[in-house]
């Protein structure tokens, strides 16, 4: 096959159709119909998912273009040329599949244009997932190529796509409750972000990468075969590679799809400032340095004036996974919410004010602390007699109440039964100067530690009233 | 008779009929195996995209010239082949929809029907009736993403509302809108227009 004849058939074939309409639908859908994405892995993870989409269409548009000759009426005409087909189908299925491919990357500038930190970290982790994505559009193209030749008709490709979706985004879902997606769902086209995790910097496995590989390569094997054979054995042969590519990988996929997804360890590593005191974040937060060091530093120096052996460095951490073990967590150190937690309850900056105020509120939640798992509670029935022990400690520190109860009439509780910061405050500003400091300072150790014990009854003397 | 069996076949009404009977039956079995309520509404939703689409390559004859030069009034005739074929749809996957535990309500699948139809309609007046599926087919699969139960539908601004009319419940007045206005246009445009060749 010369280049020229590709030229020929990138021309006059609807591949360079198929690359733009892939790109504007997929970019429109990465651009338009999702919130900003925190970094380079979560942009290639949700291009994954949608190929619940876009993998439908690489098959319609492939079924499209195998029609043409039935459409123009030349069916019997090419049939008449001394070339074997598969010879004589090599030009579009390249066409084709380099459209798909092209198409698949270009669909990117959508999601580039809708992340937040465009210079940020760049996972290694994402080149695989972006490679075997373009991969599974170019089986879908050549797959389409096959059964629009076995099906010749103009209703073949619309149906695709409709029978592709029901298959790929409907079922699949309805079939399986969320997060437990068995390891099979790694050979279907699309790919899963790690929810469980919810944006802790995760990659795929090299192992689920290696067999979505070798799947979808066997895949495309047998699309391409079955579209260029020409007699009903050879066509029956086409299945070989992807019944053999089935067979070898079923043994070897993980139980769960959530198994397959790994922390990385290269998106942690910590970027600090060079002036003292340091602020740092993880390297995948970088944006977000900036805005951390004001209110950083002015957390440091609240504690350093208000408690004994403050912290000396604000540190970004990002929220991990439910269900992590807690941790001592070390005394010079004081955590940062970075990532994707702001605005959550519990964070503390789902509030009325500035957001450098807001980070300030969240820095000193629990006394420069981060919250123990065990006793969050979950996020149906959170601990509320907790968060509010937490708060009150920010607010000593700070010497203000809240700015959430700030306008509220003589403290009013906004959720009664708990009580309010105020409330909790007020208790606290009763007792005498020194015996203020040193019960804040034990809710930092208790914290600190995550050791059991009341803590409103830490803090106050007072038990809660639950 | 004759010349109304003929119309029929020109246009491959017996091959659409048999894909569209293809299509309520797998929606039939489908809302056996689905038990999620937003799962069963959005495969009624597919349903109506796909037996809207069986509508489009049948809007144009084998041969453009000789339509043109017969002395027919085609104007009525295409409006009328359109509202059957849409009234077909909806009453074959409506009541598909109602065996057993209704899948969808009736106004819902007359609502989509008819934009879905419209839609064709006007693919057919401008990229020809081979390729008019491509519009409803895409705006279906823009819309898809904020479908329930894979998302929510936007319920304002207006616009936001009338882009994504698909998705929306019955009560939207922007989505009805937007597929009546859809229909009519689609309609109209056909039947002034015919289908491009």
């Amino acid at each position: 096959m010369s280049r020229r004849i590709l030229r020929i058939e990138l021309r006059r074939s609807t591949a360079v159709w198929v690359a733009l309409l892939l790109a504007a639908t997929g970019g429109f859908m990465l651009r338009a119909l999702n919130p900003p994405y925190e970094n380079w892995m979560q942009v290639v993870t949700v291009q994954r998912d949608m190929m619940q989409l876009t993998w439908p269409l690489a098959l319609a548009a492939g079924a499209w273009q195998a029609y043409r000759e039935r459409r123009s009426r030349v069916e019997e005409l090419v049939g008449t040329t001394p070339r074997q087909r598969w010879q004589r189908v090599q030009p579009i299925a390249a066409a084709m599949a380099l459209a798909a491919a092209v198409g698949y990357v270009l669909m990117l500038a959508g999601g580039l244009a809708n992340i937040k930190d465009v210079g940020g970290y760049f996972s290694p982790g994402a080149v695989p997932i972006i490679a075997i994505g373009a991969l599974a559009i170019v089986g879908a193209v050549w797959l389409g190529l096959a059964i629009g030749t076995l099906l010749p008709s103009p209703l073949t490709a619309p149906l695709l796509v409709v029978a592709g979706f029901a298959g790929l985004a409907v079922l699949p879902q309805m079939l399986v409750e969320a997060n437990r997606e068995p390891g099979t769902y790694l050979l279907l086209p699309f790919l899963r972000g790690p929810r469980d995790g919810g944006f802790f910097p995760q990659v795929l496995s090299t192992g689920a990468n290696l067999s979505q590989l070798l799947w979808l390569a066997a895949v495309a094997a047998t699309g391409l075969t079955l579209f260029a054979a020409a007699r009903t054995r050879t066509r029956v042969a086409a299945m070989i590679p992807a019944v053999a590519g089935a067979v070898a990988i079923l043994p070897v996929l993980p139980n769960q799809v959530a198994e397959a997804w790994l922390p990385d360890r290269g998106a942690l590593k910590l970027i600090c400032t060079e002036q003292r005191p340091q602020v740092c974040v993880p390297r995948i937060s970088r944006h977000e340095l900036d805005d951390l060091q004001e209110p950083g530093r002015r957390a440091l120096a609240v504690l350093a004036a208000k408690l004994p052996n403050p912290p000396t460095r604000v540190v970004g951490t990002l929220d991990d996974a439910p269900g992590r073990p807690a941790v001592t967590q070390p005394a010079d150190t004081l955590p940062a919410p970075v990532g994707v937690a702001m605005g959550t309850p519990g964070s503390g900056i789902d509030m009325p004010v500035s957001a450098s105020e807001g980070l300030l509120w969240a820095l000193l939640d629990g006394a420069g602390t981060r919250p123990c798992p065990d006793l969050e509670g979950t996020p149906e029935d959170p601990n509320e007699e907790y968060y509010l022990a937490r708060r009150a400690a920010a607010a000593w520190l700070i010497g203000q109440v809240p700015p959430e109860e700030q306008q509220l009439p003589g403290g009013q509780a906004k959720s009664s039964g708990d009580g309010t910061v105020t409330q909790v405050l007020d208790a606290l500003h009763a007792l005498p100067a020194e015996e203020q400091r040193t019960r804040v300072a034990a809710f930092r150790e208790v914290e600190r530690t995550c050791a059991a014990g009341d803590r409103l009854e830490i803090l106050t003397g007072t038990p809660g009233p639950g | 008779m004759r010349p109304l069996t003929r119309y029929l076949r020109s246009r491959s009404v017996p091959a659409g009929i048999a894909v569209l009977l293809g299509c309520a039956v797998c929606l039939w079995a489908l809302g056996l195996a689905v038990d999620n309520r937003d799962g069963r509404s959005l495969l009624v939703l597919l349903a109506t995209v796909a037996g809207v689409v069986v509508i489009g390559p049948g809007l144009a004859g084998p041969d453009h010239d000789l339509d043109r030069v017969a002395a027919i009034a085609w104007s009525p005739r295409r409006a009328l082949h359109l509202v059957v074929a849409a009234a077909i749809v909806v009453g074959l996957l409506g009541a598909t929809a109602q065996i057993g535990d209704p899948m969808s309500g009736m106004a819902l699948i007359a609502r989509n029907t008819a934009g879905l139809a419209g839609l064709v309609a006007v693919g057919a007046v401008t990229l020809g009736a081979a390729r008019a599926t491509l519009l409803p087919i895409l705006w279906a699969v823009l819309v898809m993403q904020v479908t329930p139960p894979m998302g929510t539908p936007p319920d304002r601004p207006v616009y936001k509302e009338m882009l994504t009319w698909l998705a929306q419940p019955i009560g939207s007045t922007p989505a009805t809108v937007t597929a009546v206005l859809l229909g009519v246009v689609g309609t109209l445009a056909y039947a002034l227009f015919g289908s491009r060749r």
